[in-house]
């Protein structure tokens, strides 16, 4: 296939396209889920193509096809040609910002392939996380689930980059539902939404321990239902490393995106606030903030050797001790500003396009150690695992609910629970009342997979490195 | 596209491939090209071809499902091979699998022919009728048009042969002032000749050019309109937390509390209606069982929810008709959904608030309580102030906290005119008058 992408650049060269690039990818999935002690769904998924992209005369234009004969390829290549040269009547022109070509391969760096895993030992583990779940009375419902991705991708462009990656995931978790009369709560483990997710191997799953961890899940969901909600009004809190991961994605990983900033996401995920003018003059949060966009962090699930434009995998700041200092770009967005990309354009599969993307996306730990953060409380709340998410199409009006809230009082926390607990507020005023992070320790990247974005709608797999921090006087609970 | 006859071939080729195993399987072919725009200008512009299989083997009671989007024969037994390692490993399923009935219909050819081969530059002439109509009030356009044709087949070793195609056309389109002020309309049809993009297109111009300078309003109750986008999101979150049959037999839904009551007035109904015109129309789900007319709130009450294929089989119900894929035979969702139009027009809904609130689009919607339905998000594209029943002034955004069925007992009106919006699907929804709908807090735009 590696040959017959090379032909098709020459071709397209030949025919007069400023610039090409070709992607094909296999994709391998396996998912597991357990259900009660009984195995409820059990897939495994095959999945290949190739992807055309080709621009002409500041015009783009893309074919993807599954049918992979040398003749539908060339013809998917002839399409591609022929729509961006409809485009290119219709687009002021396309600035693309350098890029040297590589000749490279990488690997995600896992111990133990999850696809050479006996599948029993896999479901065997999960039925007896749920079976341990359930032995809580209130507890209906026991959900266990893995999945498991292998990617091979070459990238050939008409520069001369010729890349090969393999990208491994794996991702696990387990919930409980526990319901009364009236009520049903939740609590999942490590991770709300499916679990948590890195670019590792089968190892990855053992060190979460979720036999080990599934009693306390069904017995803080049974809890719940007993809990009451909070009295709304201004608190201090504290929220965990995975809830932080959220609050890092949708207040400071999608309003970077400089695609967002240039109107390309109005129709469908909005804009942002962060426009050029604010460029290294915002002072987004507080001095303790610093958030990174990097792709090089071994086993995050948004780190790879080269994105989907052929560009290698970095680091680079996106808020820098509380001052806004830089995007997620690709090569058209970058050269805009007249920089070059920061490896940030990511496709889902063949079938799509390379669009900004977020890597992992990361606040960097700060000195203190989660009890220091609950110390420095008279009287407020630990925040703890996303329940739900909602931000305003410019990224500053958020409101997010979590699974749970600790209560903290004296600087210590009490053992008392609440349910449904939410709060919200505008992006730099929550960010610039940050006074704590938590340190090193505590930091760990949260794999989230389901990053919706695009039309077609593409879903991404993202990481963001976080570990607890503290905010002062942020509005928790609206009353209903 | 590769016809029926292919089908039929796979089938047999299938059955060589996979003997000793009973199996059901969901195969289709599809091709959808897509132009976006964005600041008045082509930006992305993509045509996609792909196929798809997914074949759910059953044998002594175990299931497994496997997929694949290469149907060769070297493929099929490589699936094969994975299929015979992976059930070893497969505990029985704690109640008795069966697989659907029998069923022998004639081809279901539902696409419009038009649809089959559609050029980019297609697309990109409608593309240059919504710039104009933008330019015309110094706006900008963003936005998609698209066009897919595709072929769905369901097929067993019980006998089972459904052959199906379809064409769907669908857009949206955004228009921006200078200040940012904008407004949206989406649309869906089975052919791009059938699309409403340019009435929709001179409407979204209208009300994108009103949408400025934008006041502050403080949070609190409001009498509100709705519009179809709008209503469509609360309809879609409502399928979405409280329809799924699975959820409701487990106790983990709201329709424990609600399903049966009286959830609205008597002039709400809310339905999965695959015989509607105006959708796609799409004839059987995932496992093959016919698509019917499935009231879901009728006269105010809550009467149904949907039970996919798996579900029913375990709790014994019978299935809706309503299976979205082999994997998952516990996720049921209506693709059809139709909100029915009231007695009044859309401007005697509109005169009958004196003072309220027009709400053109919601934002990023959340559940924030799934066991009362509570939703949360965000207003955009077109916040209004509706004084005296005419849209008088632009407002800037704010957020909402509101539960579904809290929502539906402050239904006061629904507009006898409806619209066909795209959305996550396809779906046919008139404006909505609401009283006491919250607004909880404020943002800057």
């Amino acid at each position: 296939m590696r040959d017959l992408l090379k032909d098709v650049m020459e071709y397209l060269k030949s025919k007069g396209a400023d610039y090409a690039d070709a992607r094909y990818e296999e994709h391998r999935l396996e998912n597991i889920t357990v259900e009660n002690a009984n195995l409820k769904s059990l897939s495994y998924d095959f999945d290949r193509g190739v992807g055309i992209r080709v621009l002409y005369k500041g015009g783009w234009g893309f074919a993807a096809t599954d049918k992979l004969g040398k003749d539908r390829v060339m013809k998917a290549a002839d399409l591609a040609l022929e729509i961006a040269k409809e485009s290119s009547s219709r687009s002021k022109g396309t600035e693309f910002a350098a890029e040297e070509p590589h000749k490279d391969e990488f690997r995600s760096p896992f111990e133990k392939d999850p696809f050479e895993v006996p599948l029993g030992e896999k479901i065997d583990l999960l039925k007896e996380a749920t079976s341990s779940m359930m032995k809580k009375s209130d507890v209906r419902r026991a959900v266990g689930n893995m999945d498991f991705r292998k990617i091979t991708k070459v990238f050939v462009n008409t520069e001369g980059s010729d890349i090969e990656q393999l990208i491994l995931i794996s991702g696990a978790g387990i919930v409980a539902y526990a319901a009364s009369e009236n009520d049903f709560q939740v609590r999942s483990y490590p991770s709300s939404f499916g679990g948590d997710y890195a670019t590792r191997g089968w190892e990855f799953v053992e060190q979460m321990d979720l036999i080990g961890n599934s009693e306390r899940v069904a017995e803080e969901a049974s809890a719940l239902l007993k809990a009451e909600e909070i009295e709304p009004g201004e608190y201090d809190i504290v929220i965990d490393g995975q809830q932080m991961a959220l609050q890092v994605h949708e207040s400071c990983g999608h309003p970077t995106e400089l695609d967002r900033v240039f109107g390309y996401e109005i129709s469908f995920a909005g804009g942002s606030f962060l426009q050029p003018d604010k460029l290294n003059k915002l002072r987004y949060g507080s001095d303790v903030v610093s958030i990174t966009a990097d792709a090089t962090i071994p086993g995050g699930l948004g780190s790879f050797g080269y994105d989907d434009e052929g560009v290698k995998a970095q680091k680079s700041f996106l808020v820098k001790d509380g001052m806004f200092v830089g995007y997620l770009m690709d090569r058209q967005t970058a050269a805009k500003l007249g920089m070059r990309s920061n490896g940030a354009a990511r496709a889902q599969s063949w079938r799509n396009i390379p669009i900004i993307r977020m890597t992992n996306i990361n606040l960097l730990p700060g000195g203190y150690t989660l009890d220091d953060l609950v110390s420095g409380i008279d009287y407020g709340f630990l925040l703890s695992m996303n329940k739900s998410w909602s931000i305003d199409d410019m990224r500053v009006n958020f409101q997010f609910a979590t699974e749970i809230a600790y209560e903290i009082k004296g600087g210590k926390l009490t053992g008392r629970i609440f349910k449904n607990p939410v709060y919200y507020g505008r992006t730099t005023e929550f960010w610039n009342s940050c006074d704590g992070i938590a340190d090193q320790s505590s930091w760990h990247v949260w794999g989230l997979p389901n990053c919706g974005k695009g039309q077609p709608m593409q879903v991404m797999y993202v990481g963001h490195g976080t570990s607890p921090a503290r905010f002062r006087n942020v509005k928790v609970g609206v009353a209903r | 596209m590769r016809g029926e006859q292919f089908y039929r071939g796979l089938m047999r080729i299938m059955n060589d491939a996979f003997a000793g195993y009973e199996f059901l399987a969901s195969v289709s072919d599809k091709k959808r090209d897509l132009t976006r725009f964005a600041n008045s200008e082509i930006h992305q512009n993509v045509s996609i071809e792909g196929s798809g299989l997914s074949i759910m083997l059953v044998k002594n009671n175990k299931l497994l499902v496997l997929k694949s989007n290469d149907f060769s024969q070297a493929a099929l037994k490589s699936l094969r091979e994975r299929a015979d390692e992976m059930i070893g490993h497969v505990p029985e399923l704690p109640y008795k699998f069966k697989m659907p009935p029998l069923r022998m219909t004639f081809p279901f050819e539902k696409a419009d022919p038009s649809m089959k081969e559609v050029s980019p530059s297609k697309r990109a002439q409608m593309f240059d009728m919504v710039k104009s109509k933008a330019e015309e009030k110094n706006l900008k356009a963003f936005g998609y048009i698209a066009n897919d044709f595709e072929e769905d087949v369901v097929m067993s070793t019980s006998g089972l042969f459904l052959y199906a195609t379809y064409s769907a056309a669908d857009y949206n389109v955004v228009m921006m002032n200078d200040s940012g002020g904008s407004s949206y309309a989406s649309g869906f049809a089975k052919s791009l000749e059938e699309l409403d993009i340019n009435e929709k297109s001179s409407e979204v111009a209208k009300l994108a050019s009103m949408n400025i300078p934008r006041a502050e309003i403080e949070p609190g109750e409001y009498t509100v309109v709705l519009g179809p986008e709008a209503v469509a999101t609360m309809f879609l979150y409502f399928a979405y937390s409280a329809l799924n049959g699975m959820a409701y037999e487990m106790k983990t839904s709201s329709a424990v509390k609600y399903l049966g009551k009286k959830v609205g007035p008597e002039f709400l109904n809310f339905s999965d209606d695959p015989k509607d015109e105006r959708l796609m129309g799409i004839e059987f789900d995932a496992v093959g069982e016919e698509r019917k007319t499935l009231p879901i709130i009728e006269n105010g009450e809550f009467k149904s929810v949907l039970y996919a294929y798996g579900t029913a089989l375990r709790f014994g119900k019978d299935p809706t008709g309503n299976t979205v894929s082999l994997e998952n035979m516990d996720m049921a969702f209506p693709l059809n959904p139709v909100v029915k139009g009231g007695e009044v027009s859309k401007q005697d809904l509109f005169n009958s608030v004196n003072e309220g609130i027009y709400i053109h689009r919601f934002h990023y919607v959340n559940v924030v309580d799934h066991s009362e339905l509570v939703l949360t998000g965000m207003t955009r594209d077109g916040l209004f102030l509706i004084e005296n029943g005419r849209i008088t002034k632009a407002l800037r955004n704010m957020r909402f906290n509101v539960s579904f069925y809290d929502l539906m007992r402050k239904l006061k009106g629904l507009s006898k005119e409806q619209e066909v919006i795209s959305s996550s699907v396809p779906m046919v929804v008139p404006y909505a008058v609401f009283e006491g709908f919250k607004f909880t807090s404020k943002t800057d735009h």
